[in-house]
């Protein structure tokens, strides 16, 4: 089996950790592994920014917005470092689908740690994209990641055809229109689910969205804090 | 395959456990383990096939040696022909070396050097590796253990193929010509051995020999104990660290120097590795390490890329299939154990950056892998070993090690190599004295004896979840894993202090007496009397029934410490070994009559090591624990060694029992006078069963069930003597004696006891 980044052979190296019962089949070689950069430590406890206040300047912000943040908290899985970047652009824009995989496991289990007092009806919402950009890239990197988690996915979201927020500066992006519509309604907790968090606008866009619908909880779950 | 090599390896290795254990619970754990891991796509189908096919070809390749019974050799036949397969090991004590006649039968040919007749093996340049001989001599079945936890010699031997042992007179008995290529490379090491005894301080040239050219015989005999004592015989023993050294060494020589370009120097180590081997002294461990860096290197060669506990793997499988004996070798499982043990702790020593942490996790890690197979073999061992191997191992790699390679190759300019010997001698010597100073002072053995399977295997369950937890950085799983290691080796240890069994053994060591009681829940060890044997040109005692019977007995009981002894009378035969226990067990009181006379060496042994004293004549009494010894002999100076001995009447197991020592007719005539309603089960027969004892009267007025002679097989003085064997018939004794049972033993809880014989 080869690594799926770097294509070197992934050599299974036996250790106390998996001498019993073997590692599942992994996807990256070990090296590769190494490079993303699982956050730990001090991270603000709203948007797992890495940071020693125990909630960041920007989540304060957010905080003095409205009465309430629509969003409970977001929870990232990976800093934003090079190879993260090289590894998403590569599976989100270059349209390699299966490298989406290797995000499965920690994704998962960074999940079911984090998220132990969740109820059990609730339920993943995946950031949509919009009809056009859907077809551009066949498939969306949020419901793809939404789909390993262990609870019940649901796309309740969709959107209006914008430009990508990936292309626009920090002040357009929190200050544009909430570019999403709700299909359905619920009242179920939710978790949205994203591949990156970089200011939070999309999030709470989504968030505030669900909860004037009559969502009691929106959390956020993405792969990597930009 | 790749990466799943070990699948195979453990298969293997439950093949040979399958074997030797006699039980077929560790194949039934391999096949639960590889169909839940294939079930769950952990392996794929292929490994599982392979590792069964595996199993079951070792399973029928491995020999058994517990179920071999071998027929004495037709006594017509003294002389063999055949091939020198082994090497020849020649020392000034002892030469050996296997041979192998044309129907594939193994002999261990030995001869013991006489010392009238002053001939070396240098004088039979012929004795060669690989040489057709013909040999003269007595063809004799190797003798088996005789005791519980005696080295068993036949057994040893069949563990290395070999049946028959041919003692051989003279080397003029034994007849050779030509040899094997192979001999070349021993004749190098031969060579090569002579030539640092002859240039080197003698001191230094024992080391050197040792660790780089694998042969100990020079090292002083206390040292090799010692490090034996504190698991430092891996330092003695040529392996992995050696090889690493010697590779490294001349690989970057060879660069470094520009003698050849990196791709030749590569070829060249290829060619080196085994050769050196051989020259170590081609132990399984040198093997071992010596396979690993040869396949690592071709495997680099033709670009393939093998995690390392594949390679460790292959390296097992290859050494099984060269010699399939080799599975029974010590030091091969202690070998195995501790790399792969270290292999799969790679990433937990890496976690930390401190290399004296590293060399710490390093050896607790080998101590631990290796801890049920030490106490199976040695049944003791020194739970502080591992903070000594953490500052021996370090000293031995960086400076003894890498300095012996640089002496050898300075061996030939003597100035220079003079001066190095003299720098080694003074530091080597102040680096012993601390790890003597340190054996004095922390000499606190756990003497356990050997595990029962059960224990291993839950110690092993234990030893994986806390390393596993240990590496997952979980601590408080990993301390409460631990802790549960420690319960079970201290409940080991403490178990004979619980249970309600006793034992009585009349240990077989040949001409003499030595009866261990061990009373239940340990409240006391006793011993009666601790003979030796001597040689009859200067009657003294010498250390081999010690060395071989008593102390390996008390081991593997898990008895460190002796609480009394009793010497019913002063000869050898009877108190040749007290010496040496006294010294090594801690005994704190010695018994003896007032007529008793210590000999000049054992008197500073008991005033040195604070022992009690007991002088005790008839009618006194001697309370050890709650066990009550009568003492009912003698009364008064006979002035005669023999019938001045000590007579303790006590009951074990509901049964009454005398010790009778070597008192005479007349003794024994005083004693049913004294006490005309004694009335004895078992009977100590007095004097080894000599004609001089056990009168017709004696035996019929104290009627005892059963007679106990400890006596030596075919001794010079023919006892027990008929006339004492038919009076004990004629009054219906089962007698039971060392010469043709071996160690007897009475194994007794509350009032019933039961008599095993060692040899059935």
């Amino acid at each position: 089996m080869q690594c799926l980044w770097c294509h070197e052979q992934i050599m299974h190296e036996t250790s106390w950790k998996n001498l019993l019962l073997l590692d599942g089949k992994a996807l990256l070689c070990q090296e590769c592994k190494s490079k993303m950069e699982v956050l730990s430590g001090k991270c603000c406890s709203r948007c797992s920014r890495i940071t020693n206040e125990e909630v960041c300047s920007d989540c304060r912000w957010w905080e003095k917005q409205s009465v309430e943040d629509p969003l409970m908290f977001n929870h990232s899985v990976f800093n934003y470092n090079a190879f993260m970047q090289e590894l998403i652009a590569k599976w989100k824009y270059r349209g390699d689908y299966f490298l989406g995989n290797a995000f499965k496991e920690p994704f998962v289990k960074s999940f079911r740690k984090k998220f132990t007092f969740l109820e059990k009806n609730a339920i993943a919402v995946p950031i949509p994209l919009s009809t056009k950009r859907l077809t551009e890239r066949a498939f969306n990197q949020a419901q793809m990641l939404a789909d390993f988690l262990p609870i019940e996915t649901c796309a309740i979201l969709s959107r209006k055809h914008g430009e990508k927020q990936s292309k626009k500066t920090r002040y357009e992006r929190i200050f544009t229109k909430n570019p999403f519509a709700i299909n359905e309604t619920i009242n179920n907790p939710v978790v949205l689910v994203d591949d990156i968090y970089t200011t939070g606008t999309t999030l709470r866009h989504a968030a505030s969205l669900l909860k004037e619908h009559g969502c009691t909880r929106v959390y956020a779950c993405t792969l990597v804090r930009g | 395959m790749r990466g799943h090599w070990h699948f195979i390896a453990i298969a293997v290795t439950i093949s040979f456990l399958t074997i030797s254990l006699e039980t077929f619970w560790f194949s039934a754990g391999l096949l639960i383990w590889l169909f839940y891991l294939f079930y769950n796509e952990r392996i794929r189908r292929l490994v599982v096939l392979v590792s069964i096919a595996f199993f079951l070809f070792f399973y029928m390749y491995i020999p058994d040696i517990n179920n071999v019974t071998t027929a004495e050799y037709p006594k017509e036949i003294n002389q063999i022909s055949g091939k020198i397969t082994g090497p020849i090991h020649a020392s000034n004590k002892k030469v050996d070396f296997k041979f192998e006649n044309p129907s594939n039968t193994s002999f261990m040919i030995i001869y013991f050097p006489d010392e009238k007749e002053q001939t070396s093996i240098n004088d039979h340049s012929t004795i060669k590796h690989g040489a057709v001989c013909t040999i003269k001599g007595e063809i004799e079945v190797p003798e088996n253990s005789r005791n519980p936890g005696q080295f068993d010699y036949q057994k040893y031997l069949l563990s290395k193929g070999i049946a028959y042992q041919v003692k051989v007179k003279s080397l003029n008995d034994i007849n050779c010509t030509g040899s094997s290529p192979l001999n070349r490379i021993f004749t190098i090491r031969d060579n090569l051995l002579a030539h640092v005894m002859e240039n080197i301080s003698k001191e230094t040239a024992a080391w050197l020999n040792a660790l780089v050219l694998g042969d100990d015989t020079h090292l002083d005999e206390d040292i090799v104990e010692l490090f034996q004592r504190w698991s430092l015989s891996h330092i003695l023993a040529i392996s992995g660290l050696h090889i690493g050294l010697v590779v490294g060494f001349v690989y970057f020589l060879l660069i470094k120097l520009n003698l050849v370009t990196k791709e030749k120097a590569q070829w060249l180590m290829i060619l080196f590795l085994p050769v050196y081997a051989v020259i170590a002294g081609g132990e399984p461990s040198v093997w071992r390490s010596a396979t690993m860096v040869l396949l690592f290197i071709i495997i680099r060669k033709i670009r393939l890329d093998f995690s390392v506990t594949d390679i460790l793997s292959i390296v097992f499988l290859l050494l099984i299939l060269v010699d399939k004996y080799i599975v029974y070798h010590v030091g091969f499982q202690l070998s195995f154990v501790v790399t792969f043990g270290l292999l799969l702790s790679r990433q937990w020593i890496s976690q930390t950056n401190s290399a004296l942490l590293q060399v710490f996790y390093i050896s607790f890690v080998a101590q631990l892998m290796i801890l049920p197979l030490q106490l199976a073999y040695f049944y003791t061992f020194q739970p502080l070993s591992i903070i000594l191997n953490v500052l021996v191992v370090p000293y031995f790699s960086l400076f003894v090690i890498p300095f012996m390679f640089i002496m050898l190759m300075l061996s030939p300019f003597p100035i220079i190599a003079n001066i190095f010997d003299s720098l080694f001698k003074e530091v080597h010597q102040i680096a012993l004295h601390i790890i003597q100073l340190i054996d004095m002072s922390l000499n606190y053995p756990f003497t356990i004896g050997p595990l029962p399977i059960l224990s291993a295997v839950l110690f092993y369950v234990l030893y994986y979840m806390f390393m596993n937890k240990l590496q997952k950085q979980k601590s408080i799983q990993a301390f409460l894993f631990g802790l549960g290691i420690t319960v079970l080796v201290i409940g080991m240890a403490v178990r004979p202090y619980l249970s309600p069994e006793g034992r009585v053994t009349m240990l077989d060591i040949g001409q003499g007496d030595a009866f261990v009681i061990e009373l239940p829940y340990r409240e006391g060890v006793i011993f009666i009397d601790a003979g030796a044997r001597f040689s009859f040109t200067d009657k003294q005692p010498n250390d081999s029934v010690y060395k071989q019977i008593i102390k390996p007995y008390l081991f593997s009981r898990g008895i460190g410490y002796v609480d009394h002894l009793f010497l019913t009378h002063e000869d050898i035969d009877h108190m040749g070994s007290a010496v040496s226990l006294v010294k090594e067990f801690d005994i704190k009181k010695v018994t003896v009559s007032p007529f008793y006379a210590f000999t000049d060496e054992m008197k500073p042994v008991l005033q040195n090591n604070w022992i009690e004293l007991q002088q005790v004549e008839r009618s006194d009494k001697v309370i050890i624990g709650t066990q009550t010894f009568h003492v009912l002999a003698p009364y008064k100076n006979k002035l005669s060694a023999n019938e001045n001995s000590l007579v303790l009447f006590t009951n074990m197991g509901g049964e009454n029992w005398l010790f009778t020592g070597d008192i005479g007719k007349e003794e024994e005539n005083e004693l049913i006078k004294t006490y005309p309603n004694l009335s004895v089960d078992i009977l100590k027969i007095a004097h080894h069963g000599s004609n001089t004892s056990t009168d017709e009267s004696f035996i019929n007025q104290v009627k005892p069930l059963y007679g106990l002679i400890s006596v030596g097989r075919n001794n010079m003085f023919g006892h027990p003597a008929p006339g004492v064997t038919e009076t004990l018939e004629g009054a219906n004794v089962q007698i039971l004696r060392t010469d043709i049972n071996g160690a007897v033993q009475f194994q007794y809880k509350g009032n019933n006891g039961t008599f095993f014989k060692y040899i059935p």
